[in-house]
């Protein structure tokens, strides 16, 4: 019998969501793998069939991915004994994500319709029922979960990112449907705002100050400003009034530039000031939502640079510059968190064998920081030479699609060694048990 | 019961979880631990559940504090 197999699947807790945050790193080199294949055209309109397949690979291979696996660890405890399946259900909806991801990644590529449906039969079902079952979680739990309200909007605007894009992958499917292009400005904002914003937001509150000793995040920076976010997206997507719309995307640009300053400012007043990988993924993600919000104010606005396509530049920032390096920062806190938990557990509740001596690997030990360093600061230049490729062509794009390479090979690296630190702890537990 | 009370305010993580973990460890059935955090130890729960323990978390508003207590299952 494989004991390191069977170690995995006693923990829950750790494989569970860990399954989702590995696959996030290998849709990053499928990201990578298209802009080397393009070659840059992808960098001239956010319109093209590689730009689509980019921005997909990451929010949905990426970004939705450690989401889903996160909030598939929180499900079971919110939900108590009401949800007993949820990590057979975390098994499917993993596969059903994966393949469903896949498809539309090549849907895109390709601009064949077959696959399109595919896509959308495999990912439309999974992401309502998942957002609907967090929204019901979350209410049945009552007022225990302080970021629920946060959490369920997030899944609302998750949904409804999903039906707006499943009506767009249809204008791709079916002849007989529309593809109306100006529908997906409403499925992007609510996916970047609705969904993403408002889920980091939420979870902030209680995770910076927890992993990064930071001061408390004043109470009108949680629920309030999550509510207005909402609001705000509800209004700019039901009036359609060009002014209105004007006043909607400068006040939605003034509440987002105000929550990335104050979270720097708290970043800042950390208590221990010792160096932090997180925190230095956190700041780069903030800088680059300032610039991403501002970059969408000036090209809303009909502004240009030297005649390139600027909302490109929008995505650049707001992807895989703010989502993907707050959720990287997180999974290196997350992950050896989850590795040392699931270790120390049944050492420190007495399950083993009496009188005999175990170690628990300490959290900073789980994985190299000289490694994170080195992910980080391929991260750091990819981010640079992605931008750097929208106003220079050909060197600069394939070093850029490097970059993007070698940073998530080191991340899935990192966390496999995470892994694999943790089966090693838990054979020398497991064979005395 | 006997009450036995820990604060684990402004603590780095994991640091408040382990130091609930070493308290539970040494917890007699006629005892109870409150404790008391900044923010609700979600992750404990599921370990509390496994383990056979009991809990009951309450947020004081006012302190901007919880309070979990824990004790053994069958009291």
């Amino acid at each position: 019998m494989n004991l390191a197999a069977l170690s995995l699947e006693k923990a829950p807790r750790l494989w569970t969501p860990v399954r989702f945050f590995i696959s996030a790193p290998v849709f990053g080199v499928i990201a990578a793998t298209i802009v080397f294949m393009d070659g840059g055209q992808l960098f001239q309109s956010r319109w093209s069939s590689a730009s689509l397949a980019v921005v997909h690979a990451f929010t949905l291979g990426y970004i939705a991915m450690v989401m889903l696996g996160a909030l598939f660890q929180m499900l079971p405890v919110v939900m108590g004994a009401a949800l007993p399946q949820a990590g057979r259900i975390a098994v499917v909806a993993h596969l059903v994500m994966t393949a469903g991801t896949l498809f539309l990644v090549v849907a895109f590529l390709l601009q064949e319709p077959a696959l399109f449906l595919v896509a959308i039969a495999l990912l439309v079902p999974l992401l309502v029922l998942f957002g609907a079952g967090v929204i019901v979680a979350i209410f049945r739990a009552g007022q225990t979960l302080t970021t629920g309200r946060s959490v369920q909007l997030a899944a609302l605007g998750l949904v409804v990112t999903v039906v707006m894009g499943a009506w767009l992958a249809s204008g791709h499917a079916f002849a007989a449907v529309p593809l109306d292009r100006s529908f997906t400005n409403d499925h992007a904002a609510w996916g970047f705002t609705g969904w993403i914003l408002v889920l980091v937001i939420g979870i902030s509150g209680q995770v910076v100050p927890m992993f990064l000793t930071t001061p408390q995040y004043p109470k009108y920076a949680g629920k309030g400003l999550v509510y207005m976010l909402v609001a705000l997206l509800c209004a700019g997507s039901l009036v359609p009034l060009r002014e209105f719309q004007q006043l909607v995307v400068v006040l939605t640009s003034v509440l987002m530039l105000a929550w990335a300053v104050l979270t720097l400012y708290l970043l800042g007043r950390r208590r221990r000031k010792r160096f932090d990988i997180t925190d230095r993924f956190w700041r780069v993600g903030m800088l680059c939502l300032v610039l991403g919000t501002g970059t969408n104010l000036y090209a809303y606005f009909g502004g240009t640079v030297a005649g390139a396509d600027i909302s490109v530049a929008t995505g650049i920032f707001l992807l895989p510059g703010f989502a993907v390096s707050v959720i990287n920062g997180m999974l290196y806190k997350i992950v050896p968190f989850l590795v040392w938990l699931n270790l120390r557990v049944p050492v420190v509740m007495g399950k083993l064998k009496p009188g005999r001596k175990y170690y628990t690997p300490n959290i900073h030990e789980v994985i190299d920081v000289q490694r994170m360093k080195l992910q980080f600061a391929f991260h750091v230049a990819g981010l640079l030479l992605l931008v750097a490729s929208i106003f220079l062509e050909g060197i600069t794009v394939y070093a850029a699609a490097t970059a993007v390479l070698v940073s998530s090979l080191l991340l899935l690296a990192n966390l496999c060694h995470a892994v694999r630190l943790y089966r090693k702890y838990a054979r020398q537990t497991i064979a005395v048990r | 019961m006997k009450k036995r009370s820990l604060d684990v305010r402004g603590l780095e993580a994991p640091q408040p979880l382990e130091r609930i973990l070493e308290v539970l460890a040494t917890l007699q059935v006629d005892e109870q631990l409150d404790v008391t955090h900044w923010r609700e130890p979600l992750l404990l729960y599921p370990v509390l559940a496994e383990h056979g323990w009991k809990y009951r978390a309450e947020y004081d508003e006012r302190a901007g504090t919880w309070l979990i207590s824990i004790w053994k299952d069958g009291h």
